[in-house]
């Protein structure tokens, strides 16, 4: 099972969106992070046949993204996720199946198993425009999986969700990523964190970084710091070092008074007196790419 | 055919259709049943218009089954003169031929002589006009000689209704836009394009499924709304007349049908030029993101077809306005006696209309269906 992307480019009139980016999927899940507006919308709509490339191509096991074989084996969780308001779940789902070609009996059986994977059996026969963000959220995700797809493509899937979903839905993606390709977009580091064997790293349309969460994260080993200050070091650090973590110390605390700043710094070199370095993460990851400081 | 369901729950589960179809229904109704109202000024002292048209119908049918001769237009003459309503469908066709109900013996004895002229006359108009050549005026009157003499008069009158409406068909395109914009704009606009746009049969079934939903949705709302207006008519008429001559309805049309005959040529053209203009919104729907600017489109459309005939004095430009702009028929202009002419031959109107209707319309669905595959969603 192997899904490869080969110079994909997307160029607008001024601007290009994603550059000739080129990738190789194996089973798992990839999570792919980047800031808004860094291409990762546009590259999962190239990779959905939803958007022509400007150049290069997607292939999955041979087959390229146009052909109808390849949609058979594609599920795909857009951003905003579309619907039709007077529709009840369960025959959105019917729907969906039925353009996924699933028979009657399997669209029947697949659509209560999902609307009890995504804890909306209860609500199975209402309208979906009386849902809230999270029940059409989750709606979503399971309109993606009603034809078991070998390649699931899901943008910002946890977004809406409460954190008991989310949790649920983390450990789902993680079942699924067991004989498939998953590749999961969002802001939510943590979800990648817990759930993504691999990482992409995208910026300006490119991937700037590709491995295990482990690989990815040496290029920050020793350079996340935390620093005990007072207010106006604090200030004076956040506008040198992107900061992912500013806490003041509670009156009960060791450091009553003082501010907990949380920062990567540029090299190895200490940024304040009493910096200690501290174990890399990805979030800590996402604020040295993408992290602004607060000139 | 599954996917087909989905494409009518989407249709039909929107208000806006069932407001636009109830609307079209009672408009319909009321149109041909307010006049029967008590209110309504009556045509004479002590009698309600209702009363008044009974007897009226109950004296026209007593002429049904006479043939149309010197004797029976000298009566009619006489019987106008005297003011007596027995004889009133002829006087209208007298009205048409001698301009007036009272005429002299010579002008009985010379009806079909002076109808033959006035026909072989307005002929000559749209030669002039620049409508038509010598050959489609030959083709016309050759066509003109196949209407069997005398003629017999049946009672009508229910039938010369059916054809004289003009709404039907505005009504009919107005619930065609309604029904049809949405198919492709609404799957943008809303954002599920995006979903089935990856789906296995999003590119192909689904599109066939859409294209075959707006046809049948619109064929249907179309042939639904020219039966309403049928069995009304036929409701306060009767079914009387279809074998009568089409010409007791227009008498300088050269096209040797009856009544029957004409009300399904009718049907015909009509729907299938409804279906036309539906597919022309398919196309747009499948290019537009939101359905609001199919309806602009169609609303406009349906404006100019409206303007029956421009006057313009050039043959192909003539042409091609009834052929594309002026969509909407009613029952006197698909009998308009003019054909088009194909390399040097004449071809009926309601058959050329027909035939380019159903070619214009697959193409259309073509490029719908192309359009919506190729949809760029970002």
């Amino acid at each position: 099972m192997e899904l490869i992307l080969d110079r994909l480019t997307k160029q607008y009139k001024n601007k290009i969106a994603v550059d000739k980016v080129s990738l190789t999927l194996g089973q798992g899940v990839y999570g792919l992070l980047g800031a808004n507006g860094a291409g990762k919308t546009t590259l999962m709509r190239m990779m959905c046949g939803l958007l022509d490339p400007t150049g290069g191509e997607v292939k999955f096991n041979g087959i390229d993204v146009s052909r109808a074989e390849y949609r058979d084996a594609l599920g795909y969780m857009p951003q905003h996720f579309g619907y039709y308001p007077e529709f009840t779940a369960t025959s959105f789902l019917h729907y969906m199946a039925s353009l996924k070609g699933l028979t009657k009996q399997r669209s029947k059986e697949k659509t209560a198993e999902l609307l009890e994977t995504v804890s909306l059996s209860e609500v199975a026969k209402k309208k979906i425009k009386t849902f809230s963000g999270g029940m059409k959220q989750r709606l979503g995700i399971a309109q993606s999986l009603l034809n078991n797809p070998k390649i699931l493509i899901l943008d910002e899937p946890t977004a809406g969700l409460d954190p008991k979903e989310r949790i649920k839905f983390r450990n789902l993606i993680s079942r699924l990523g067991a004989d498939r390709i998953v590749l999961l977009s969002t802001h939510i580091v943590s979800d990648i964190e817990n759930i993504a064997k691999f990482v992409l790293v995208m910026k300006d349309g490119q991937i700037i970084q590709n491995g295990g969460v482990d690989e990815i994260l040496t290029d920050i080993r020793g350079k996340v710091f935390e620093c005990v200050v007072d207010d106006a070091q604090a200030a004076e650090l956040s506008q040198k070092f992107p900061v992912v973590n500013i806490r003041a110390a509670g009156p009960s605390e060791e450091h009553a008074g003082k501010t907990l700043l949380r920062l990567i710094a540029s090299d190895n070199n200490p940024p304040c007196e009493n910096a200690e370095t501290v174990p890399e993460n990805l979030d800590d990851l996402y604020m040295y790419y993408f992290g602004e400081r607060n000139e | 055919m599954e996917l087909v369901g989905f494409e009518y729950k989407k249709i039909l589960g929107r208000k806006s259709i069932i407001i636009v179809f109830v609307l079209s229904v009672a408009i319909m109704v009321a149109g041909q049943t307010l006049w029967m109202l008590p209110f309504m000024p009556s045509y004479r002292e002590g009698e309600t218009r209702w009363e008044s048209f009974l007897k009226q119908r109950e004296y026209a049918r007593a002429l049904s089954g006479r043939v149309i001769d010197a004797e029976l237009l000298m009566e009619t003459s006489a019987a106008y003169t005297n003011r007596l309503p027995y004889f009133w469908p002829i006087e209208r066709m007298m009205n048409w031929i001698y301009g007036r109900p009272e005429i002299a013996a010579y002008q009985a004895e010379n009806f079909y002589n002076i109808r033959r002229h006035q026909v072989a006359q307005q002929l000559e108009f749209h030669y002039e006009a620049g409508h038509m050549s010598r050959v489609g005026v030959d083709a016309m009157l050759r066509l003109d000689e196949r209407i069997p003499e005398p003629w017999v008069f049946e009672y009508a009158e229910g039938y010369i209704a059916f054809l004289q409406t003009g709404i039907l068909t505005i009504l009919a395109a107005l619930i065609t836009a309604v029904g049809v914009a949405p198919i492709f704009a609404s799957e943008h606009s809303t954002g599920v394009s995006q979903l089935i746009l990856t789906t296995k049969h999003g590119k192909g079934r689904l599109v066939r499924a859409k294209a075959f939903a707006a046809v049948s949705f619109t064929a249907m709302a179309t042939l639904f709304l020219i039966a309403v207006h049928f069995l009304v008519n036929m409701a306060i008429f009767g079914f009387d007349g279809a074998s009568a001559p089409f010409q007791l309805f227009i008498p300088f049309s050269p096209y040797p049908i009856n009544m029957w005959q004409a009300s399904l040529i009718f049907t015909v053209t009509a729907t299938i030029r409804i279906i036309f203009f539906g597919t022309a919104l398919l196309l747009l729907s499948s290019k537009m993101k939101s359905a609001f600017g199919v309806m602009i489109f169609a609303v406009v459309w349906i404006f100019l077809a409206m303007m029956l005939f421009v006057p313009v004095p050039i043959t192909w430009l003539f042409n091609l306005i009834r052929l594309f702009i002026n969509i909407l028929p009613a029952g006197s202009t698909v009998f308009l006696p003019v054909p088009y002419e194909i390399f040097g031959l004449a071809v009926l109107p309601f058959v050329f209309e027909i035939i380019v209707a159903i070619v214009a319309s697959a193409v259309l669905l073509t490029l719908a269906g192309r359009g919506f595959k190729r949809h760029q969603v970002g």
